[in-house]
């Protein structure tokens, strides 16, 4: 089947991903796109691991590290989004401008 | 190691008085110790003989260049430098205490005496130098001292202009005089004096190379001309003469001190000093000769007009100046020795006029015009002892047979009317300049007189002169003490054997000239016959120079015009300059400066809008940048790719023409 396939799909998920975290309102919904783009970074590793490097135990620790630290980023997202609306009284991104000099 | 008291005394004295001053505490003891320090001096430079060997000379290395290049700091005291250092301490000692009761009351007393201490100490450590950089540096110094006291009443706008005048003008010749050091020490690798007329005279017999830049023919005569420019702006010569009446503007103490017997001398006692240098060159005597004969007629005729006393005794400083670089231009032992020679009977006889003067100011202050010698006359009977002493120094000013004005006159006018041409400037200029000396002989005894006679003799000419009162004993004092010198001391020095004194054994006395003394003589008496008939009446008029012609008489008044040549055409020029300057500036560098920042804060101002706060804008933002990174990256690897690929196959088409290009 070759690698491109794999790569095309990575990249379609990946420029979904952030699409969703570039536009979506909802900050959850903006969440659900970083997921998104990680885990097209963590696809994009295990087929390069697959095609180019099937001996090396490298990318799947990787892969491992990378799923690992998306857990951990969406528990500290949400976290920080409950703050934010204690905060904020919202979740709608576009309201949050506080971020300027 | 005692000798450094010379110096070192009076720069104590004037740290103490300057604390005194800044306290505001005992100012009334200021005198007390500036006086004792300047005696202890004297009697320092008495004790220490003079002479050229290690008992009068200390050295203190100040700061040693590696390879082999000191600047030190000396006291040395051969016989010329012994002779300034007692005239120095001598007039200075008498100027202050003149000063404790021409000052009495003045703010600043303390101030004052700070002031003249600190200048004593300044020429003092001049004329003890051993090298150029200590030279320098207490020349410097001592043009401080004059900016200081002149403008002492810095409330007045006319002082406070003097006092820069006399600083901006000097610095014209300043200028040069460091060249012409920096020149000279480059060549001899010292600043030692002796080590660089060695240097010279080596360069002159052609055993020394200069750097390329200029001939040896060239720096024989450059050096000292440069050097004498310094001389020119310090001692008041044509035509940077314009500071030394304005300076007037300062207290008349000062003036007799720094303007007529010391300061102004350190320009003459310095081409003596390095006469060395200026004898290997026809060039620079003759250039120091016409100078003197230029400014001593200029000044002369310009003081024959004026009616301010103080005025007229400033261009007689200048014209006396004048003189004795005459005498120095004739060169060799015996120009320094007659140059050295009116040095130092003119500082006697015109610290007395100006200590006179000031006496005569003193006693009319309260009149609005205490100058002007057309409201004075008549001051004979009301000021025995100011009139008396003042007649000596006019007397000796003018040359009347047997003062001492009359013997340094005749030694300047033999020397150069006998100077030979080998050694000496060329003997049409030396004639010139003797010519020009008996011209302003006369000039000399008709203005003095002149102003003698307006001040002391005939009526009152106005209320204050009529109840003008004698000044205290010590102000009258100091004039009788000067007085003395100004009587005997150039019959002492004629007869003393001043030339074999002041340059060793070996040099020959000139002797008086019994033919050159008796012209000298007619031609001072006949002066002073024809001041004393034009104004020896009880009554007067009109002034009498007022009726010679009047081109003439309004040529002088304007003061040849050089005055106004400074103010119109350099000081203008340089307005004018100055004003293109600050054109450009505002206009030029100014509007670059505010189009940058115009444009800075218009561009920050536009890229603001992008930071809107929103986290989305900010990360879409961020990842156009790595997209447009990553193109950029893909398309420049693609055309390195090419290129490389290109060059692989031309090398692999042409392989001859690298051959023929390596044949």
């Amino acid at each position: 089947m070759g690698l491109t396939p794999y790569l095309i799909v990575s990249a379609a998920l990946f420029a979904l991903g952030a699409y969703a975290a570039l536009t979506r309102r909802n900050a959850v919904a903006l969440l659900m796109g970083v997921e998104l783009m990680l885990n097209a970074a963590n696809l994009n590793f295990v087929a390069f691991w697959r095609y180019l490097a099937p001996a090396s135990m490298e990318p799947q620790v990787f892969v491992i590290i990378g799923a690992t630290v998306a857990a951990a980023e969406a528990a500290v997202g949400l976290a920080i989004i409950l703050n934010v609306y204690r905060r904020f009284n919202t979740i709608e991104v576009g309201e949050i401008d506080r971020m300027k000099g | 190691m005692s000798l450094w008291l010379i110096p070192l005394l009076p720069l104590f004295a004037a740290i103490v008085c300057g604390i005194l001053a800044l306290t505001r505490k005992a100012e009334s003891a200021a005198p007390g110790i500036t006086i004792l320090a300047v005696i202890g001096s004297l009697a320092t430079a008495i004790g220490a003989k003079p002479g050229t060997g290690e008992a009068a000379h200390s050295v203190y290395n100040w700061l040693s260049i590696p390879p082999g290049f000191d600047i030190s700091l000396s006291v040395y005291l051969p016989a010329i430098s012994w002779l300034m250092v007692l005239v120095v301490c001598i007039v200075s000692a008498l100027v202050q205490i003149y000063s404790m009761g021409y000052m009495k009351g003045e703010n600043g007393y303390a101030r004052y005496f700070a002031y003249l201490s600190l200048f004593t100490a300044s020429m003092l450590g001049l004329v003890v130098a051993d090298n150029l950089f200590q030279l320098y540096v207490c020349w410097e110094l001592v043009g401080i001292c004059s900016y200081l006291l002149i403008g002492f009443w810095w409330f007045k706008p006319s002082a406070a202009n003097a006092a820069k005048k006399a600083f901006i003008v000097t610095r014209f010749g300043d200028a040069g005089f460091l060249m012409g050091l920096l020149l000279l020490s480059s060549l001899a690798g010292s600043f030692d004096i002796v080590k660089v007329s060695q240097a010279v005279h080596q360069l002159a017999a052609g055993q020394l190379s200069v750097a390329p830049l200029v001939s040896p023919a060239t720096f024989l005569w450059l050096a000292p001309i440069l050097l004498f420019c310094g001389a020119v702006g310090k001692s008041a010569q044509f035509p940077l003469h314009v500071w030394l009446p304005d300076a007037m503007e300062g207290p008349t103490p000062v003036s007799a001190l720094i303007h007529a017997a010391t300061m102004v001398a350190a320009g003459v006692y310095m081409v003596a000093r390095l006469m060395p240098l200026f004898e290997t060159s026809h060039i620079a005597l003759d250039v120091v000769l016409i100078i003197g004969a230029i400014t001593a007629f200029m000044a002369a005729t310009i003081a024959l007009v004026q009616n301010d006393i103080k005025k007229v005794m400033a261009y007689s400083t200048i014209s006396q100046l004048g003189y004795m670089m005459i005498g120095l231009g004739a060169g060799a032992a015996a120009g320094t020795a007659a140059g050295m020679f009116h040095l130092t009977t003119h500082a006697f006889f015109k610290a007395l006029l100006f200590l006179t003067a000031g006496s005569v100011i003193h006693a009319l202050h309260h009149s609005e015009e205490p100058n002007d010698l057309r409201r004075m006359g008549g001051l004979m009977k009301r000021m025995p002892i100011t009139a008396w002493t003042c007649l000596i120094g006019v007397l000796a000013l003018a040359g009347f047979p047997l003062l001492s004005g009359f013997w340094s006159k005749d030694a300047i006018l033999a020397t150069v009317m006998g100077s030979d041409s080998v050694a000496g400037p060329d003997r049409i200029v030396a004639l010139i300049g003797g010519i020009t000396g008996y011209v302003v002989a006369f000039l000399t005894a008709f203005y003095a007189l002149r102003m003698w006679l307006m001040a002391f003799w005939g009526e009152p000419r106005s209320d204050h002169a009529a109840h003008a009162h004698e000044s205290p004993a010590v102000m009258w004092g100091p004039l009788v003490v000067l007085a003395i010198p100004s009587v005997v001391l150039g019959a002492a020095l004629e007869f003393g054997g001043f030339t074999r004194f002041l340059l060793g054994e070996a040099a020959a006395e000139h002797g008086p000239n019994v033919l050159l003394m008796g012209i000298a003589t007619v031609i001072a008496l006949a002066g002073m016959g024809l001041a004393w008939s034009l104004y020896g009446k009880p009554k007067m008029e009109t002034d009498p120079v007022t009726r010679m012609p009047t081109p003439l008489y309004s040529t002088f008044l304007n003061l040849w015009g050089i005055d106004e040549f400074w103010t119109n055409v350099a000081a203008a020029g340089a307005l004018a300059f100055g004003r293109m300057v600050a054109w450009f500036d505002r206009n030029v560098i100014d509007a670059a400066m505010h189009g940058i920042a115009y444009v800075t804060g218009r561009a920050g101002s536009n890229l603001r809008r992008a930071t809107n706060g929103q986290a989305q804008w900010y990360s879409a933002v961020m990842l156009a940048g790595v997209l447009l990174l990553a193109v950029l990256f893909v398309v420049w690897q693609n055309a390195a790719r090419g290129t490389a690929r290109a060059t692989a196959i031309r090398r692999e088409s042409h392989p001859r023409t690298v051959l023929l290009y390596r044949g």
